[in-house]
């Protein structure tokens, strides 16, 4: 395990001490924490309810211009002609750019960059970015991108996987399949331990792809000065892989690029890599010498999307009384027009299957497409909703099958604690099976379950997830997440951070680790966040991997700076500094407490001693892994766990249903901040209900059928019921005092809960999602 | 086309003025044409307030009548003590339209004049130039039901439903004239142009008649969610018996077709039967009939089809019964 230098005494402090932090007040119980495992308020909210948060789109500088993107009608066509100059000729007009202004390609995946900002020769979905204008202002941009004349020859268009897999016209010419990635592992004998089972449970499921419908669309400011320095203000979620690329595809430096996050709307996978929107905002500012912003209406923000991919699934579950679990998985994913995440979400697809349960052979083939539509990609769960959707439907089946409660069922074979999964994923702490007991208990299930009146029913799932991935898109040998800290002489600890604050609040958890460590208030902690200038690398708010990994970082650089603190003022006490510690604002000798001064003094002294006060601190996830091809997907340093009951009403005439009741209990190791956790939790499953009943991200000839927030349902919150969340706390050696993702792993379980509970409700099994009314009534008329 | 001006009127003759100039449209609270403007679906210059036109802003009653002004809010209507004590139905029904922020801006004039709604039609500029204009706006086609010579957009106000179904009159007013017609009577068969009234005029008001004695009314909505939606179907429905004889019984259906089909216990046979006389397979048979929707708005055409049925079943079996015939 490798996460710092060696030879660092407090190194080996920290690693011999992760789960209790060494500081002496706690004196090894953790409910002794001063900060951290309390509500502590996030240091944005204020400026947040009062509306005065900016966000990329509130930004102005001086001669800012405004930009629009031209975008493609056609599914699917050659470019033959682009003719700019009616639009240049528009008085207001400064700066007209298409697809032959940049050189390279992009793409999140280093691996499979298949995407230009502007397309030079083809377009490959309704949407796609043809060519971008500069004006004065937004009613001339809209006007001129009017006056571009282009010349499409139309292609054939794929607008289905099976359509995709007949090849009949190829959307990427270097991958004429029309696949970005297909995987086919197996782990043991599965054919064999399905023919042994004694039971076997086995359907086609179908998931519907769905959007991240975040409230803020994506917007940027970029401003290219004079000295050859571009800055760009934009809502991104990982402001660092935006810095690579710009410098890349505009041949400008890394070092002259300037990325700052501002405030952001939501994101929840959908701002997670670099967009076009950056590009040409940038690119615009280079050419003009001005400011550039842009702002997606909210249909652009559909049409760029990376959001859920759909799947069709084919699953066999085997049971057998001794050999236990069998899986035999395939599936088949509709990418879209381009790569995207896509070939990490065909991995995704299988890579966290077998866990959860003790699933002893197993097989996973998925095949991720493209076709001529918006590019899929990351939405929270990435890529493991859908199978766990349809494995929790499947053992929910088993339990009837065996007449066993689904819950005792599913804590029979869940894999427990420091468990090395078939496709060889380190597991180390697991609540889950507390998770189980402690909904069961909250919701009653043993008075409910199979005992409600016909048309109520009640239903339960699990599910884990990772807690950041131990393998970054860019593989380097440098840390995931870097914090470094100043100490001012009003005794202002400021924290510096590239970690991106999407709204979930990880600034406030830096902030409340820092003070934990240091031993002072969270008000003497301020934070300076994802500004590529002054903060260290983070690599970005996905995986739901900021708190374990920055939160690390954090506990390293107040450690550091504890340390220089306490040995300064042990050195003028003139004793051991083991027998100084720092609580409450104030540093004193354990033996003699009155001796003590406060930190703002304790810092005055330790200056005067060593100089500016300032320490850095980093966390290199450990080597993990198997050692198969594609092992390293789905490897994390710690996974959550999560199980819910949902308590739903099926409406016999409509096939509506409404949501009663939601018991859902996570184990995110160790909640450093509970109402943050909860705030995960309820977001979660709000998105969950949203797409097991409601969302539809469908196409009409190739065009979104919804793209706007009142024809694309969303719950609002009169259709979200009570949720109840509850906090379970199975700490793991590798997470910050223990703490694991809380921000994607309580969606998955949502789903199939639902569905579940529809069956126990109604007595039909649904395969398909969303459960929208009509295909619930005709599953009801088919079942009498 | 771009908005040139923006203006405000204070007296109603003012408004009528102001309107009475090609290229104006009245605004009551915004909430259906400011969207429409955004989508590019005007081919107006010039909005005109009639937020602040006393005359329009009062909900007056006489002779047991009800005259509703037309810059009435749908909060204001919601609110109101003693037209929910005439017509309780009023708050349920306008209560299911849209959400919080739409009824305090929402007018009642507006609601009576929302545009038909198609998922072809209620699009941005750019998603219907993509598919090609329709008959609605701009194209020659209907994407609905593509060798129709008519619009098929679906009229989706819940207010029409309801005042239609309370027999409500409404007048209108242009600078030279002023007519009083039946609601029902302002809408047309055509989801293109659906509205009896010329561009110059205005409805003022709404007029609602004594309540009958033994009035009982309700309305049904679909929706996906329980707030914000424009219906998937409204079913708006009042009954009288007299003597124990059915004297009245109305079906006004929104959310069907691109207007409001009204069903009267004459077609159905059952003026003068008892209320148990009612088949009510037969009654959902010829409501069937009258109401086919296509696929044009959220969900299935097929499935909004059977909750006629539904909702029929639900509104006799939720009947109360009349405490009293004083």
């Amino acid at each position: 395990m490798k996460r710092m230098p060696e030879n660092d005494k407090l190194t080996q402090d920290f690693l011999s001490a992760r789960i209790i932090p060494k500081n002496q007040d706690c004196k090894g119980k953790p409910d002794n924490f001063l900060t951290v495992g309390k509500n502590e308020i996030k240091p944005d909210a204020f400026e947040k309810v009062t509306g005065n948060a900016k966000f990329a789109a509130d930004l102005k500088l001086p001669n800012t211009l405004f930009a629009r993107i031209l975008r493609s009608p056609y599914q699917h066509a050659q470019i033959v002609n682009i003719d700019t100059s009616k639009a240049e000729k528009l008085p207001g007009v400064i700066a007209v750019i298409t697809g032959k202004d940049y050189n390279k390609n992009y793409g999140i995946i280093p691996w499979t960059r298949d995407e230009r900002p502007l397309c030079p020769e083809k377009v490959r979905y309704i949407g796609d970015e043809v060519a971008a204008v500069a004006a004065i202002d937004d009613e001339i941009a809209k006007e001129a991108i009017k006056l571009i004349e282009i010349d499409y020859k139309e292609l054939p268009a794929l607008s289905s996987i099976k359509k995709a897999a007949t090849g009949k016209t190829i959307i990427h010419e270097k991958q004429p399949d029309n696949i970005t990635k297909s995987v086919d592992l197996e782990f043991g004998d599965v054919e064999g331990a399905l023919s042994d089972a004694e039971i076997i449970v086995d359907d086609n499921f179908f998931y519907e792809a769905s959007t991240h419908a975040a409230i803020e669309t994506h917007a940027a400011l970029a401003h290219y000065t004079y000295d050859g320095r571009l800055t760009i203000w934009s809502s991104t979620q990982t402001p660092h892989y935006l810095q690579k690329d710009l410098a890349r595809l505009l041949e400008i430096p890394e070092s002259q690029i300037r990325v700052i996050k501002p405030h952001i709307g939501g994101a929840f996978g959908g701002k997670s890599e670099p967009f076009a929107f950056e590009f040409v905002s940038a690119l615009l500012s280079k050419k003009s010498g001005r400011p550039v912003k842009i702002v997606y209406e909210r249909e652009e923000s559909f049409l760029s999307h990376r959001g859920r991919h759909a799947f069709d699934m084919k699953l066999k579950l085997g049971w057998h009384p001794k050999d236990g679990l069998s899986l035999d998985y395939k599936a088949s994913l509709d990418g879209g027009a381009y790569s995207s995440y896509g070939m990490i979400t065909a991995y995704y697809a299988g890579a966290l299957n077998a866990g959860l349960y003790k699933i002893n052979n197993y097989r996973w083939d998925s095949t991720r497409y493209f076709t001529n539509k918006p590019p899929a990609g990351p939405k929270r769960g990435h890529g493991t909703p859908q199978p766990r959707f349809a494995i929790e439907c499947l053992m929910d089946r088993l339990a009837e099958k065996l007449k066993k409660d689904p819950i005792e069922l599913r804590k029979e074979l869940s894999l427990g604690e420091n468990y090395s999964t078939i496709n060889q994923l380190q597991i180390g702490s697991s609540g889950f099976n507390e998770c189980l007991d402690r909904t069961a208990k909250a919701s009653g299930w043993k008075k409910k379950y199979g005992k409600l009146p016909s048309g109520k029913g009640i239903g339960v799932a699990g599910s884990f997830y990772i807690s950041g991935t131990n393998y970054p898109m860019n593989p380097d040998i440098m840390p995931q997440s870097g914090i470094q800290l100043k100490a001012d002489r009003s005794g202002l600890i400021t924290i510096f951070s590239g970690a991106a604050d999407i709204g979930q609040g990880s600034d406030c958890i830096l902030r409340q680790i820092v003070a934990e460590e240091l031993g002072i208030s969270v008000d003497l902690c301020k934070i300076v966040a994802n500004d590529s200038d002054l903060c260290p690398v983070d690599l970005g708010s996905y995986s739901s991997r900021v708190t374990l990994m920055a939160g690390n970082a954090a506990i390293s650089a107040a450690r550091h700076m504890k340390q220089q603190i306490v040995s300064v003022m042990a050195e003028k006490w003139g004793i051991d500094p083991g027998e100084v510690t720092i609580s409450n604002n104030k540093v004193f000798s354990l033996g003699n407490p009155d001796k003590g001064t406060d930190i703002i003094k304790a810092i005055h002294t330790t200056e005067a001693k060593l100089g500016t006060l300032g320490t850095t601190g980093s966390y290199t996830t450990p080597n993990r892994g198997g050692s198969y091809r594609g092992a390293l997907v789905g490897v994390s340093p710690a996974y959550s766990f999560s199980a819910q009951i949902i308590e739903v009403s099926v409406d016999k005439d409509t096939g509506i249903v409404t949501i009663d009741k939601v018991w859902a209990a996570h184990d995110c190791g160790k909640a450093i901040n509970p109402a943050l956790v909860k705030g995960q939790i309820e977001g979660s499953v709000h998105m969950g209900i949203s797409e097991a009943l409601m969302e539809k991200f469908t196409f009409k000839n190739g065009l979104i059928e919804t793209p706007n927030l009142l024809d694309y349902k969303i719950p609002t919150s009169v259709d979200t019921p009570e949720i109840e969340s509850i906090i379970v706390e199975a700490p793991d050696d590798e997470g910050p005092y223990g703490a694991k993702e809380a921000g994607e792993g309580p969606l998955l379980p949502t789903v199939p809960a639902i569905a579940n509970a529809i069956y126990d409700a109604v007595g039909i099994r649904l395969n398909s999602v969303p459960f929208t009314p009509d295909k619930i009534l005709k599953a009801l008329e088919a079942s009498q | 086309m771009k908005i040139k001006k923006y203006t405000g009127a204070g007296a109603l003759n003012d408004l009528l003025d102001t309107i009475h100039h090609p290229g104006c449209v009245v605004l009551g609270g915004g909430t259906d044409i400011l969207p429409h403007i955004k989508n590019g679906l005007n081919n107006y210059d010039t909005l005109v307030s009639a937020a602040q036109v006393n005359d329009l802003k009062k909900i007056q009653f006489e002779n047991g009548m009800v005259q509703i002004g037309a810059s009435v809010t749908l909060q204001e209507l919601i609110e109101n003590e003693k037209l929910f004590n005439l017509y309780p139905i009023i708050r349920k029904a306008i209560s299911k339209i849209g959400a919080p922020q739409h009824r305090y801006s929402g007018t009642i004039g507006g609601n009576l004049c929302l545009d038909t709604r198609c998922s072809y039609y209620n699009q941005s500029e750019f998603w219907r130039g993509a598919l090609g204009y329709c008959l609605k706006f701009k194209g020659d086609k209907c994407h609905v039901v593509p060798n129709s010579d008519r619009c098929h957009a679906i009229m989706s106000s819940d207010g029409v439903a309801l005042f239609v179904a309370l027999e409500a009159e409404i007048i209108i007013q242009s600078q030279n004239n002023k007519r009083q017609i039946q609601l029902e009577d302002l809408y047309k068969k055509d989801g293109m142009n659906h509205l009896n009234l010329s561009p110059n005029e205005l409805i003022t008001h709404i007029i609602l008649p004594s309540p009958k004695k033994n009035l009982r009314s309700d309305y049904q909505k679909l929706r996906v969610r329980k707030s914000f939606d424009f219906p998937l179907l409204g079913m708006a429905t009042t009954l009288i018996v007299e003597n124990e004889k059915i004297d009245k019984l109305r079906f006004v259906f929104t959310a069907v077709e691109s207007w409001p089909i009204v069903i009267t216990e004459k077609e159905l046979g059952l003026l003068g039967s008892t209320i148990s006389e009612i088949n009510v397979e037969e009654v959902i048979n010829h409501c069937k009939k009258n109401c086919n929707p296509l696929n044009n708005a959220f969900l299935k055409a097929g499935w909004r089809r059977k909750m006629i049925a539904v909702f029929i079943k639900r509104f006799f079996n939720n009947l109360e019964p009349i405490k009293s015939n004083k």
